[in-house]
């Protein structure tokens, strides 16, 4: 496997009144082609901003972003436009991002029309039907609207639009959140058919720790701004190392009766501003854990063995 | 046990716009909440779960009708009483939250005075007996520097703080029944097990009985005692949880379960359920799930299965309940 996508040293802020919001604060990592790499986070922790990022969709306040082993920002013009062409996104909300004036047919032919792939638009009208064959819409209905679709089918035109360019990168922005757990089933089948047909990249981010461990091979884990934790999928689930991982897998309610009475311990607090963030591990005072050292010194991510990554200066034992 | 909630045969329907004939979102609903329990109402979206409650509390927007039924509560059929009689009872003896507990605070009034402006009208307490309560209710369910929050408008408040405050509020009156709409649909997974976890505590101190609407079944599993699922305006099926989440009987309940991603390993394909929920105004002939059934007979798609009790009060809405003898298959799309 080749490394497809290299993110160094990341860094977001915004300005605001008052301040400046560390959306996201020096986050380094790599996706190899092929592999579904895991984000999970709490709202408001940067992981939405961080894919963001990643595709080059909001400016970066420093670090760098390589795509096929290319800087990003060395590139102008055509070669820009070019790379991009190689990374797409999905996002939550099927509604707000499709434009209700637009028959389906033309909202997936436009990342055609705007990089002019095909000969004439009758070629591309084929692609578009080729494409809504592929993610399971009839393609007679290449002229209806976005709201005569119900929220699975719209996600579907939302994926057929991200693979029009034929990306080797999706960005998978919450997919399956706003949609009931039926129909969520069958886009996760989807995503994961496609990946297996043209051998896709994810980063799929998202806030449900069940979906994620479905469709991962790593996982990386943000707590405002930051990693606290990135390792492969079953070694995360099953002895996470770094203590607000283990708050949130412990957190999420189980479709098993017979665990209900599980002594469970519940992260207090609320969540930390991202514009005044703690010194230290910014985790640290919602922490059983924390001590002076936290509060004084950052944890960095360290290699623990077998890929397992971990951001504490008191990682759980395995 | 007594029942303090029993719906029954609730039928709702609604108007739209341009369209002459009424969409029936609740047909025939049935369902007893027991005293000191907590009753789960489960189903996808469009499903009827929150209509059900909305009537019950009479609070349906202006398109919808009751069109019959009964929800006896304490002897009283609530749907016959008038707008005053009601407005007695709710925030009383029934209170309710919802999942956005913004849409239901007033925004230029700050939490404090909200809460204990319930205490004066319905508790009869002068303003300084309300506001001691209110702190000691915010104290209560967990809001850190209750005495200053007392002075938050809701907006200054996070989403878990607010749903704090519209817990207190809804519990300040000790009711006898909850009714709780996705009570944590809008929250992060860290504080949503808090809440959870009050909600459960105050039940316990207060003996107070829960009707939980969500369609989220980790939570059912979490909080409830019996389960009610329901599929396009009807009730699908009921058991006690562990029944429901070992034995569950209707292919419905059991597409839902086999379509969570729990421990299905990556690269295996999710069971999923073809097809999409049915339009209110063109349901589906005899049994409505049919379409969407891998087991459908020409009787199911002929003939509407009743509510048939397989033992011990588990209901189940189909004329082939689970038998060992049909695995579900998986068929896509």
């Amino acid at each position: 496997m080749s490394e497809l996508l290299r993110a160094e040293h990341l860094v977001k802020e915004f300005p605001v009144e008052g301040g400046v919001v560390h959306a996201v604060s020096d986050i380094s990592f790599a996706i190899q082609e092929g592999e579904t790499l895991g984000l999970v986070g709490e709202s408001g922790c940067g992981k939405s901003t961080l894919g963001k990022l990643v595709l080059d969709l909001i400016p970066l306040t420093s670090g760098k972003v390589f795509f096929d082993g290319r800087d990003l920002s060395t590139l102008r013009g055509e070669a820009l436009r070019t790379l991009r062409r190689g990374m797409q996104m999905i996002f939550q909300d099927p509604y707000a991002s499709l434009d209700p004036r637009m028959s389906v047919g033309r909202i997936i032919m436009e990342p055609l029309n705007a990089h002019r792939i095909g000969a004439n638009r009758a070629e591309r009208a084929d692609m578009v039907r080729a494409l809504m064959e592929q993610v399971g819409l009839r393609p007679e209905f290449y002229s209806r609207y976005p709201h005569q679709f119900s929220g699975g089918q719209r996600q579907r035109i939302g994926i057929a639009r991200a693979l029009a360019l034929n990306p080797r990168l999706i960005i998978c922005d919450e997919p399956v959140s706003a949609l009931d757990v039926s129909i969520q089933a069958q886009i996760l089948n989807l995503l994961g058919d496609l990946q297996r047909q043209r051998g896709l990249t994810y980063l799929f981010i998202s806030h449900d720790l069940n979906v994620v461990r479905y469709l991962s091979d790593r996982v990386m884990v943000m707590f405002l701004g930051q990693l606290c934790e990135m390792a492969p999928t079953e070694a995360l689930y099953a002895a996470p190392r770094h203590p607000y991982t283990r708050f949130l897998l412990d957190a999420v309610p189980q479709p098993d009766p017979s665990r209900r009475d599980e002594e469970r311990a519940l992260l207090t607090g609320e969540v930390s501003s991202p514009v005044n963030p703690p010194s230290g591990c910014r985790f640290r005072l919602r922490c059983p854990f924390a001590d002076e050292r936290c509060a004084g010194e950052k944890p960095e991510l360290k290699d623990l063995g077998d890929g397992h990554f971990c951001a504490c200066h008191h990682p759980l034992e395995s | 046990m007594s029942n303090i909630l029993e719906i029954k045969n609730l039928c709702v329907s609604f108007a739209s716009d341009g369209v002459k004939e009424r969409a029936m979102a609740v047909s025939g609903v049935s369902l007893a909440v027991p005293e000191g329990k907590t009753v789960g109402l489960v189903g996808e979206s469009g499903c009827g779960k929150s209509v059900t409650s909305l009537s019950v509390m009479g609070l349906l927007s202006d398109n919808g009708r009751v069109e019959s039924g009964e929800a006896l509560f304490g002897g009283q059929d609530l749907l016959r009483l008038s707008d005053r009689e009601m407005r007695r009872i709710r925030g009383n003896r029934i209170s309710m939250i919802f999942q956005e507990p913004m849409t239901s605070l007033n925004p230029v009034i700050t939490v404090g005075k909200q809460v204990s402006e319930a205490l004066r009208l319905h508790g009869g307490m002068d303003a300084k007996a309300a506001k001691a309560r209110t702190i000691e209710i915010f104290e209560k369910v967990g809001i850190p520097e209750a005495e200053r929050r007392f002075k938050s408008y809701p907006h200054q408040l996070s989403g878990g703080l607010r749903q704090r405050v519209m817990i207190g509020m809804a519990m300040v009156m000790r009711p006898a029944l909850l009714i709780a709409d996705e009570p944590t649909t809008a929250l992060d997974v860290s504080i949503e097990a808090q809440i959870l976890r009050l909600m459960r505590d105050l039940q316990r101190d207060t003996g107070t009985s829960i009707l939980l609407i969500t369609h989220n079944l980790g939570v059912v599993a979490e909080m409830c005692d019996e389960v009610y699922v329901m599929y396009a305006g009807e009730v699908v099926e009921r058991a006690n949880v562990t029944t429901l989440f070992d034995t569950c009987a209707h292919p419905y309940t059991r597409g839902l379960m086999a379509s969570l991603p729990r421990m299905t390993p990556k690269g295996q394909r999710l069971y999923n359920i073809r097809g999409t929920v049915p339009n209110l105004r063109a349901m589906p002939s005899g049994c409505r799930f049919s379409p969407r059934c891998e087991f459908a007979t020409e009787m199911c798609r002929g003939e509407k299965p009743e509510l048939n009790d397989l033992g011990g009060g588990h209901l189940c809405r189909c004329f082939y309940p689970k038998d060992d003898e049909r695995p579900l298959g998986g068929i896509d799309r």
